[in-house]
C-alpha cells in the first residue's frame, strides 16, 4: 500500500549527538532495572534517530526490557519510540519483531491509567501498517466507550485515521458507532473529533447529525462550529441540495460570540454565495474583526480576505469604505498601506468621495499634531496620506481644490519624500485641470521661498516655467519667481564676490537693477529683496539661504533649471519690459559664471552647457549676431520651449504614473477576468486532477490548499508531463560511457529542496556490489539523504535518490564519485563524478519594485559585484533581452501586467515573450535603445528566500559595433551578488555559443 | 485550520519541532529552513506567508516560536493556539526560555504540543489540563493498583486460613496421622485428596489467579512483598497455600525473606512433674505490658487508657526445650488475647501454650512472642497514679505546680520520670521538687526524676517557673516502669516439654510499662 512507503517525520529536536554511542552501551543501559537510568537511555536513544542514527539491534532490547516498565516517562518516550523506529525491513515487509510490539500495545489500550490509554491511542494515530493495527482494533473501538474523555477523544482520532488510511472496510461498524457517540457525548473536544470523522468518512451521517441540530449549533462550543463549517463548505461544493439549509446554519453562526467562527463564517459565505445578502453579510463580519482585534496579524489577513472579496464584489463593499477606513487608527504601517489598498483600488465612487477625502484630510492633519509627530512611522504615513489624497483627488477634481492648499504646507517640508509627493500631485492637477492653474501657481508662488529641497524647488520653478503663461496669471505671478530668483541671486552673488574677489560691478548693478524694477511692480516684493540684501550683507544666512546656499554648494541640476525656466518665462511672455528680460539675463549669466567657476563644474559640465544654450536664446530674443549653427540651435530651442512641448511630455509621464499607480482608481480589472477565452478548456470541478487550471474566483479549496502547504506529493509531480520534457533536457552525464559505473543525474528543484534522480548503470559484464554514490557539496546545499549503496548485476541499471536542502541562493556545486567492488578484485574502485551545478536561476523569481525603493536599496545594500559587458552581441536590445531573460530580472519601475493573467506557465519565469513585451513597454528605454549609443537600466529581482537582486546595466555600443560597459549588482548578501555575476559572466559568454 | 507543524527555532537551527501531519523529513526541514529566512524582525505583525503556508509566530526571548499552516488556515484560531503552545513552552521550560532549557525539556515539549494539537486542529484544553495530561497521574491506576494489591493480600490471607484449618484439623486427627516429619518436605504432597477437605479445594481459583498475577509482573510483585515485610514471623502458610502447583509464587515468597518459623511439639499429653535446674534455665519467658494513655491536665482520662502485653518465650537451650509447653495459671477473661499461629489454638483454650507440630520448634536464641493481649478501659482506677497539674500565669511567663499521687498503692513504681517540654528562652526556674529530683537539661525539657514511688511515699509535687505561656509547656509525659508483676494475670504454672513431658526450667522476667501523656 503506498500509504505504508513514503515515510514521515513527526518530530525534530535538535541534538548534539557528539560520538553516538554503540548500540551495546545504549543497550546495557536500557536494560538496567532503575527507571530513570532506563528513561534517560530511551531519550538519548530517541534524540540520536531523530538525528539519523539507526539502532535496528536495539529494537529486541527495547521490547524484552522497556516495553515492560510501568514507569510513565518510559512509556511516554516508548511511543515517541515507537513512531520513528523502523518499522521494515529492507523489503518493505514489516518485521516481525512488530508482532511483538502489538502485544505490549494491546496491553497500554487496556491500561487502567487513562493517560496511557490516551497516549497509546494518539500513537496508533500514526501508525500506518495494517498489520499493526489489525489486531488492536477491537480494543481501540472499546476505548471509543472508555470512562474518561481524554481517551475517548483519542480513540475516536484512532479510529478515524484507520479509516482514513484504509478505508471504512477495516472497521465497518465505526461510522455507526461515532455516531452513536457523537450523541451522547457531552465532551467538547471528542465531540469535535467524532463530527471530523464523520465529515471524513461518511459525509451522510455528519449531514443528517448537523440538519437534525438545526438550532442548537449555536450554542456548541467553538471548535465544534469550526467543523460544522467545514463540512457545511465541503458539502455544498459538491451539491447543492442542502445548501439553503446550510447556509441559514452559517448565517446563524456569523452572529457566534467566538471571533474565530465569525471569521470561519465569513469566508465560508465568500466562498459558498455570491448573493450580495451573503456577501454584505460576510464582509461586515470582516470589518467587524478588523476594527475589533488589536493584534495586528489578525488585521492583515482580514484585510486580505476583504481585498479578495472586493475583487469580486465591489457594489457590496463601496457601502463599507467608511468602516474600513476606521482600521487607519492603528499605527502599523502595513495595516494602513492595506486599507488605503483595498479602499482605492475601485471603491472609492462619487458617492463616497466627498468623505473620503474629508477623512484623509483629517488623518493628515492628526499627523502634525504633537504626540503624533512624535511616533514612529508617522512620516511614512502622511506620505502614505498624500499620495492617497492625490489619488482621490486625481480622479474628482472638486475635491481637489480642498486638500490642495492643505498639502502645499508639507512642500516646505524636510522629508524630501513628502516634498515630492506633493510636488507630482500639484503637477498633475496643474497639468490636467487648467482652471486650477492659477491659485495653484499664485499660492505656489508665496511660498516657493521656504522650499528648501532641491528636487521640490526644480519642481516648482518646472512648473513656472511651463505654465505661467496667461497673461492675468503673470501679472500676479511673474514678479514672484523672478523675485525669488533674483534675492537668491544677490546673494549668491554676493557671497561669490566674497569668495572670488572677483566682478564687484555686476554684483552691485545686480542688486540695483533688481530693486528698481521690483519697487515699480511690487512693492511688497521689493521690499523683501532690499530685506534681502541688507541681511545678505550682514552675512547672516537666514530663511532664503537654502536656496543659495544649494546655488553655491554646486547643485548644478538646479541651477540649470533656474536658467531654463527663467528663460522659457521670457521666450513666452512676449511682451515683456526690455529692462527685465535683461536683468534676467544677467541672472543667468552670473549663474552660468559661477557654474563655470565651481571647482565641479567647469565650461565642459551638463549645466553649464544649458545655461549656455539659454542664453544663447536669449541672444537670438535680442537680435544678437551669433554664428550661423548656433543661431539654428538657438532658435530651436526658442521654439521648442515656447510651443510648449513639455505639456505634450508631461501627459505622457502623467499617464504612465497612472499606469504604475497602486491605486488605479476606478479602473475595473474585472472586466478583464470575467472573459474567458472561447477557445479555453472548461473546468470541472468534480473532474479536476490536481493540476487543474484557475479555479473560480475566490473558490480555494480547503484541501488542495492543505495539500499544497504538506508538500505536493512527488508522484504526482512526477507524473507530469512538464516534468518529462524538463528531465530530457536537463538530464547531466556525471561519468563516461566507458566506465564501469555510468551515472547520469537530473536535478529537480522543489521550491526549497532538490532532488537528485541519479540513474546508475553497471557497464561491466560482472556484477558490482556496494555501488555507492557519495555526494559531497559545496555553498549553503545541505546533503538531506544519501543515497544507498546498491548491488548491480551485470547492465543491470537503477535509480537512486538524494535530497538536497538549499539554505539561500547561491551557485552551489554537486560533486562525488561512484564506489563499488568486483568480486575478482579485492580493492574497492571508484570514478569520480562531473560537478553538478545548481542553477541559481532556480531560485530568483521575476518581481517588480517601484524606482523610490529600488534606490533606497541600491544605497542600502553593501555587497556590489561589478562585470564588465564582454559580448558578441552587437544590438542593445538584443543583449537586454538576453540578459533579462536569462536572469529572471525585469525592469524597475514598471510592473508586468501582461503576464499576471497567463497562468498556465510557471510562476516567476521570464519568458521571452515577457522580455520583449517589457522592453516594449518602456518607452523611455525603447527609445534611448533606438536613438542613443548609451543606455542604462535598472533591472530586479527577488529570491524564493525574499532576498533583493538589484542590477544596473550600463551600455555603450561603440562606433565599431560592440558593446561595452558594465553591469553592476548589488544585494544584502554576498552570495547572491557573486552568483548572480558568475551568471550573469557566463550568460553573455554563452551568447556567442548559442548564436554562432 | 490545519495546523501542520509547531516548532520552537533558534536563528539558525530547529530546536524542537513537532509536525501534525504527514510530511516528509525534506519538506518540512525545507519550511523550517525558509522561515528564519522569510522572518523579520522589524515588523509589526508576527505571521509569513508564502506562497503554499503561512509562519504565524511568537518571539520568545532569543528564541521564536512558530506555527505553520496552510493559507487558508483561520488566523483566529491559529493565534489562539499558538498562545496556548507558548504558555506551554514558558511552562515546560520552567525559568527560561532559552536554547538550553528548550532541549533539556524538549520531550516535555513535545508531549504537550501533542496535547494540544490533534490532527492539526486545536483541542480544546487550558494549560492547567494538558499538566493533568502529561503528568499521567491517574486515580483509575491507583485504584487499580490497590485493587490488585488487596487481591494478592487476600489470596495470602485466605491461605493463611486454609493452612490454619488444615493444621487444626490435623491436630485433631489421630497422632499417628502426622509423623515426625509429616509435611516438613512433602508439603506438596499434601494435596486436598489425601485431606478430603473440599472447602481447601475452593481456594485453588483464587490462588491460581493470584499465581497467574505475579507471574506476569513479576518486579511489581517483588516490591509488593517488601511492602508486607514487617510481619516477622510469617508462617509459611502462604507457602503451603501456593505451593500447590505453583512454583513461581513460592520462589516469591520465598525472596520475600521471612524466618522459618520453629517447628514446635505437636500433641498435648499430661505433663509430668516439673524438674527445677536453678542453675541453667533452658528457658527464658518475658512478659511484658505496656499502657499508656492521654490524660487531662486536671487530671482525668483522655479517652482511654490502653493495655497491651505480650508473652514472650526464648529458647537458650534448644537440646532441651525446642518443643517447650507452658500450662498457664486460668487467664483473666477480660483481657482480648491473641495466639501465635504457629500454637495449638485448642490446647491454649485449656492454658496450655505448645506448638501445632513437632516441626515448628522453637529456634534457640530467637524471641518468639507466643501470646499477645490488650485491654482498654476508660475507668481512671485503671490507672496507678494520679496527678493534677497547676499552670498560672505570672509577671514574666508560667508557673508550674503539679502534683502527684499514687492511687494503687500495692505497686511500687520505678524510674519515674516527667518531662515537661520546655524551650531555651524561656529559662526555667524549678523553685521545689519532692522526692526525687529535677533538673533543666539545658535545651528542650525540665525533668523530673524519681527512683521509687512507692506507698512509703506516695506523694509528691513539682514547682517550676519558665518565661514562657503555659501552652508551650504542654503537653508533658508520665513514663514508669512497675517490675515483677502485670496488670494482665500471667502466671506460668510449669513449663514441660512436648514429647519427652520433661518439665524446663524457665526463668521469667515481667515488667510492665506506663507511659501516659497529659495535656496533649
Amino acid at each position: 500500500m503506498s500509504v505504508e512507503t513514503e515515510k514521515y517525520c513527526t518530530v525534530l529536536i535538535h541534538y548534539e549527538k557528539g560520538v553516538p554511542p554503540t548500540s551495546e552501551e545504549l543497550a546495557k543501559k536500557l536494560e538496567s532495572k532503575k527507571e530513570t537510568v532506563q528513561a534517560e537511555a530511551l531519550e538519548e536513544l530517541v534524540l540520536l534517530m531523530i538525528n539519523g542514527e539507526s539502532y535496528p539491534k536495539l529494537l529486541m532490547t527495547i521490547i524484552r526490557f522497556v516495553v515492560t516498565s510501568r514507569d510513565h516517562r518510559v512509556k511516554k518516550l516508548l511511543t515517541i519510540y515507537w513512531e520513528i523506529v523502523e518499522k521494515t525491513k529492507d523489503n518493505g515487509d514489516l518485521k516481525e519483531e512488530m508482532i511483538l510490539v502489538c502485544n505490549a500495545l494491546r496491553n497500554d489500550l487496556m491500561h487502567a491509567n487513562e493517560y496511557v490509554c490516551g497516549s497509546t491511542l494518539r500513537l496508533l494515530c500514526k501508525m500506518k501498517y495494517y498489520r499493526i493495527l489489525e489486531p488492536l482494533k477491537e480494543a481501540v473501538l472499546r476505548n471509543l466507550g472508555h470512562r474518561h474523555s481524554y481517551v475517548r477523544r483519542n480513540a475516536v482520532m484512532c479510529v478515524f485515521s484507520i479509516v482514513k488510511s484504509f478505508g471504512v472496510e477495516v472497521l465497518p461498524e465505526a461510522p455507526e458507532d461515532i455516531e452513536q457517540l457523537l450523541l451522547v457525548e457531552g465532551d467538547l473536544s471528542t465531540k469535535r473529533n467524532a463530527f471530523l470523522m464523520l465529515v471524513n468518512c461518511d459525509q451522510e451521517r455528519a449531514i443528517k447529525y448537523v440538519l437534525s441540530l438545526q438550532d442548537q449549533v449555536s450554542s456548541m462550543g467553538d471548535i465544534f462550529q469550526l467543523a460544522v463549517l467545514e463540512l457545511v463548505r465541503k458539502v455544498c461544493r459538491s451539491t447543492s441540495v442542502n445548501k439553503g439549509r446550510f447556509l441559514r446554519i452559517v448565517f446563524d453562526l456569523a452572529a457566534s460570540s467566538s471571533t474565530a467562527v465569525s471569521y470561519e463564517c465569513a469566508s465560508s459565505l465568500v466562498t459558498l454565495s455570491s448573493s450580495p445578502v451573503a456577501i454584505h453579510q460576510a464582509a461586515q463580519a470582516y470589518v467587524q474583526l478588523l476594527t475589533e482585534q488589536s493584534d495586528n496579524n489578525v488585521k492583515l489577513i482580514v484585510l486580505d480576505r476583504l481585498r479578495d472579496v472586493q475583487k469580486h464584489h465591489k457594489q457590496v463593499m463601496e457601502g463599507m469604505v467608511m468602516d474600513i477606513f476606521r482600521a487607519l487608527t492603528c499605527p502599523s504601517l502595513d495595516v494602513r498601506k492595506k486599507v488605503m489598498d483595498i479602499c482605492l483600488g475601485s471603491l472609492v465612487s462619487p458617492r463616497n468621495i466627498k468623505d473620503v477625502v474629508a477623512l484623509l484630510k483629517k488623518e493628515v492633519i492628526k499627523t502634525l499634531g504633537y504626540e503624533a509627530s512624535n511616533t514612529e512611522g508617522n512620516l511614512e504615513y502622511r506620505r502614505l496620506l498624500i499620495r492617497a489624497l492625490h489619488a482621490c483627488t486625481g480622479q474628482y477634481p472638486d475635491q481637489a481644490q480642498s486638500v490642495m492648499f492643505l498639502l502645499m504646507d508639507f512642500l516646505t517640508e524636510s522629508d524630501q519624500t513628502t516634498a515630492t509627493e506633493v510636488v507630482m500631485f500639484l503637477r498633475e492637477l496643474i497639468a490636467n485641470y487648467s482652471d486650477m492653474r492659477m491659485p495653484i501657481l499664485q499660492r505656489l508662488a508665496e511660498c516657493v521661498g521656504d522650499v528648501s529641497q532641491s528636487r521640490v524647488l526644480r519642481g516648482c520653478l518646472w512648473l513656472f516655467g511651463e505654465y505661467c503663461e496667461d497673461e492675468a496669471v503673470l501679472a500676479a505671478l511673474r514678479p514672484l519667481p523672478l523675485a525669488v530668483e533674483d534675492g537668491a541671486k544677490d546673494k549668491k552673488e554676493a557671497a561669490g564676490d566674497k569668495k572670488e574677489k572677483k566682478a564687484p560691478k555686476i554684483t552691485t548693478k545686480t542688486v540695483v537693477l533688481a530693486d528698481g524694477t521690483y519697487g515699480t511692480q511690487n512693492v511688497y516684493e521689493g521690499g523683501e529683496g532690499e530685506e534681502e540684501e541688507v541681511e545678505d550683507k550682514g552675512k547672516t544666512d537666514t530663511k532664503k539661504t537654502a536656496f543659495r546656499t544649494l546655488l553655491l554648494g554646486g547643485d548644478f541640476l538646479l541651477s540649470a533649471m533656474v536658467g531654463v525656466s527663467l528663460t522659457k518665462l521670457c521666450i513666452k511672455l512676449k511682451n515683456l519690459p526690455v529692462a527685465l528680460r535683461n536683468e534676467v539675463l544677467l541672472v543667468i549669466v552670473n549663474i552660468f559664471k559661477l557654474v563655470k567657476q565651481h571647482v565641479c563644474g567647469g565650461e565642459k559640465c551638463d549645466s553649464a552647457v544649458r545655461l549656455s544654450q539659454c542664453i544663447r536664446a536669449f541672444a537670438v530674443m535680442g537680435n544678437s549676431q551669433l554664428p550661423p549653427p548656433q543661431l539654428a540651435a538657438a532658435q530651436l530651442v526658442q521654439g521648442d520651449w515656447g510651443a510648449a512641448q513639455g505639456r505634450g511630455q508631461l501627459a505622457k509621464v502623467l499617464e504612465l504614473a497612472a499606469q504604475n499607480s497602486e491605486w488605479a482608481l476606478g479602473q475595473e480589472e474585472e472586466v478583464q477576468e470575467k472573459s474567458v477565452a472561447p477557445d479555453e478548456c472548461i473546468v470541472f470541478r468534480q473532474l479536476r486532477e490536481r493540476k487543474g487550471g484557475a479555479g473560480p474566483a475566490g473558490g480555494m479549496d480547503d484541501d488542495e490548499d492543505f495539500h499544497a502547504a504538506r508538500g505536493a506529493s512527488m508522484a504526482q509531480a512526477a507524473a507530469d508531463g512538464a516534468l518529462f520534457a524538463e528531465r530530457l533536457a536537463k538530464v547531466q552525464q556525471m561519468t563516461g560511457l566507458a566506465d564501469p559505473v555510468y551515472v547520469e543525474a537530473f536535478l529537480q528543484v522543489h521550491s526549497f529542496d532538490l532532488m537528485l534522480e541519479l540513474l546508475v548503470v553497471n557497464r561491466t559484464n560482472e556484477t558490482l556490489q556496494n555501488v555507492l554514490v557519495e555526494l559531497s557539496t559545496q555553498g549553503d546545499l545541505k546533503l538531506v539523504d544519501r543515497p544507498s549503496a546498491v548491488t548491480l548485476a551485470a547492465g543491470q541499471q537503477m535509480t537512486l535518490h538524494a535530497s538536497i536542502k538549499v539554505a539561500s541562493t547561491e551557485t552551489g556545486i554537486i560533486f562525488g564519485y561512484v564506489t563499488f567492488e568486483k568480486k575478482s578484485a579485492a580493492d574497492k574502485e571508484c570514478s569520480v563524478l562531473n560537478e553538478l551545478h545548481v542553477d541559481i536561476l532556480d531560485y530568483i523569481e521575476r518581481s517588480w519594485i517601484n524606482e523610490l525603493a529600488f534606490r533606497t536599496m541600491w544605497s542600502e545594500f553593501e555587497w556590489e559585484n561589478k562585470v564588465n559587458i564582454n559580448t558578441s552581441i552587437t544590438e542593445v536590445g538584443t543583449f537586454l533581452e538576453h540578459i533579462m531573460r536569462n536572469t529572471n530580472m525585469s525592469i524597475v519601475g514598471r510592473s508586468y501586467k501582461k503576464t499576471g493573467d497567463n497562468k498556465t506557465q510557471k510562476k516567476g519565469k521570464l519568458t521571452a515573450e515577457d522580455v520583449q513585451d517589457m522592453l516594449k513597454d518602456a518607452v523611455g528605454i525603447k527609445k534611448l535603445i533606438d536613438t542613443s549609443s548609451f543606455v542604462a537600466v535598472n533591472l530586479y529581482a527577488k529570491s524564493i528566500f525574499g532576498e533583493d537582486a538589484l542590477a544596473n546595466i550600463s551600455i555603450e555600443k561603440l562606433p565599431d559595433g560592440k558593446l561595452t560597459g558594465s553591469c553592476r549588482i548589488r544585494s544584502r548578501t554576498q552570495g547572491i551578488a557573486l552568483s548572480l555575476g558568475d551568471r550573469i559572466t557566463i550568460v553573455q559568454r554563452g551568447v556567442q555559443a548559442s548564436r554562432e | 485550520m490545519v495546523v501542520l507543524s509547531a516548532a520552537i527555532i533558534k536563528k539558525d537551527k530547529t530546536l524542537v519541532a513537532r509536525q501534525f501531519v504527514e510530511m516528509t523529513r525534506l519538506r518540512i526541514e525545507g519550511l523550517l529552513g525558509a522561515f528564519t529566512k522569510l522572518v523579520d524582525s522589524g515588523k509589526d505583525h508576527t505571521f509569513v506567508e508564502t506562497e503554499s503556508v503561512r509562519y504565524v509566530y511568537q518571539p520568545m526571548e532569543s528564541l521564536n516560536l512558530v506555527v505553520i499552516t496552510n493559507k487558508a488556515s483561520n488566523i483566529l484560531e491559529d493565534l489562539e493556539t499558538l498562545r496556548l503552545l507558548a504558555k506551554v513552552v514558558q511552562d515546560c521550560c520552567e525559568i527560561q526560555v532559552s536554547e538550553e532549557n528548550v532541549l533539556k525539556h524538549a520531550f516535555d515539549i513535545v508531549f504537550a504540543f501533542d496535547e494540544v494539537i490533534s490532527f492539526g486542529y486545536r483541542e480544546s484544553v487550558t494549560l492547567s489540563q494538558i499538566k493533568t495530561y502529561t503528568e499521567m497521574d491517574s486515580h483509575e491506576e491507583r485504584l487499580h493498583m490497590m485493587v490488585e494489591q488487596s487481591k494478592i493480600n487476600e489470596a495470602r490471607e485466605m491461605a493463611k486460613k486454609k493452612q490454619m484449618e488444615l493444621a487444626k484439623q490435623r491436630a485433631l486427627q489421630p497422632k499417628d496421622a502426622a509423623g515426625p516429619g509429616f509435611g516438613s518436605d512433602s508439603l506438596p504432597g499434601i494435596g486436598p485428596s489425601s485431606m478430603g477437605n473440599s472447602s481447601f479445594q475452593d481456594t485453588m481459583p483464587s490462588s491460581g489467579g493470584f499465581g497467574n498475577d505475579m507471574g506476569s509482573s513479576a518486579p511489581w510483585s517483588s516490591s509488593m512483598a517488601e511492602d508486607s515485610g514487617p510481619a516477622p514471623l510469617k508462617p509459611g502458610a502462604p507457602k503451603k497455600g501456593m505451593a500447590l502447583g505453583k512454583k513461581k509464587p513460592a520462589d516469591v515468597l520465598g525472596s520475600m525473606g521471612l524466618p522459618e518459623p520453629a517447628p514446635s511439639p505437636e500433641v498435648a499429653e499430661e505433663p509430668a512433674a516439673p524438674a527445677y535446674n536453678p542453675l541453667m534455665d533452658p528457658v527464658r519467658v518475658d512478659i511484658e505490658e505496656k499502657i499508656t494513655a492521654d490524660l487531662q491536665v486536671e487530671g482525668g482520662l483522655d479517652g482511654e487508657a490502653v493495655c497491651t502485653g505480650q508473652f514472650q518465650v526464648t529458647v537458650l537451650d534448644a537440646s532441651k526445650a525446642d518443643l517447650a509447653a507452658f500450662r498457664l495459671a486460668p487467664q483473666n477473661q477480660e483481657f482480648k488475647y491473641k495466639i501465635h499461629p504457629n500454637l495449638n489454638k485448642t490446647s491454649h483454650a485449656n492454658n496450655v501454650l505448645e506448638v501445632r507440630e513437632a516441626s515448628r520448634a522453637y529456634r534457640a536464641n530467637a524471641p518468639v512472642p507466643l501470646v499477645k493481649w490488650q485491654f482498654k478501659s476508660s475507668n481512671e482506677e485503671f490507672l496507678p497514679v494520679q496527678m493534677s497539674c497547676w499552670p498560672s500565669t505570672t509577671a514574666d511567663g508560667t508557673q508550674i505546680v503539679l502534683e502527684l499521687e499514687l492511687t494503687d498503692t500495692s505497686v511500687t513504681l520505678e524510674d519515674v520520670q516527667i518531662r515537661f517540654p520546655a524551650a531555651a528562652s524561656s529559662r526555667p526556674q524549678i523553685t521545689s521538687a519532692e522526692p526525687g529530683e529535677a533538673s533543666y537539661d539545658g535545651q528542650t525539657e525540665v525533668c523530673w526524676r524519681i527512683p521509687v514511688l512507692d506507698k512509703s511515699e506516695a506523694n509528691g509535687n513539682l514547682e517550676f517557673v519558665a518565661k514562657t505561656d503555659s501552652a508551650s509547656l504542654m503537653p508533658f509525659t508520665f513514663d514508669a516502669v512497675r517490675r515483677g508483676a502485670t496488670k494482665c494475670p500471667m502466671e506460668i504454672v510449669e513449663c514441660y516439654h512436648m514429647e519427652k513431658k520433661e518439665p524446663i526450667a524457665f526463668t521469667c522476667e515481667k515488667s510492665c510499662t506506663y507511659s501516659f501523656r497529659i495535656g496533649a
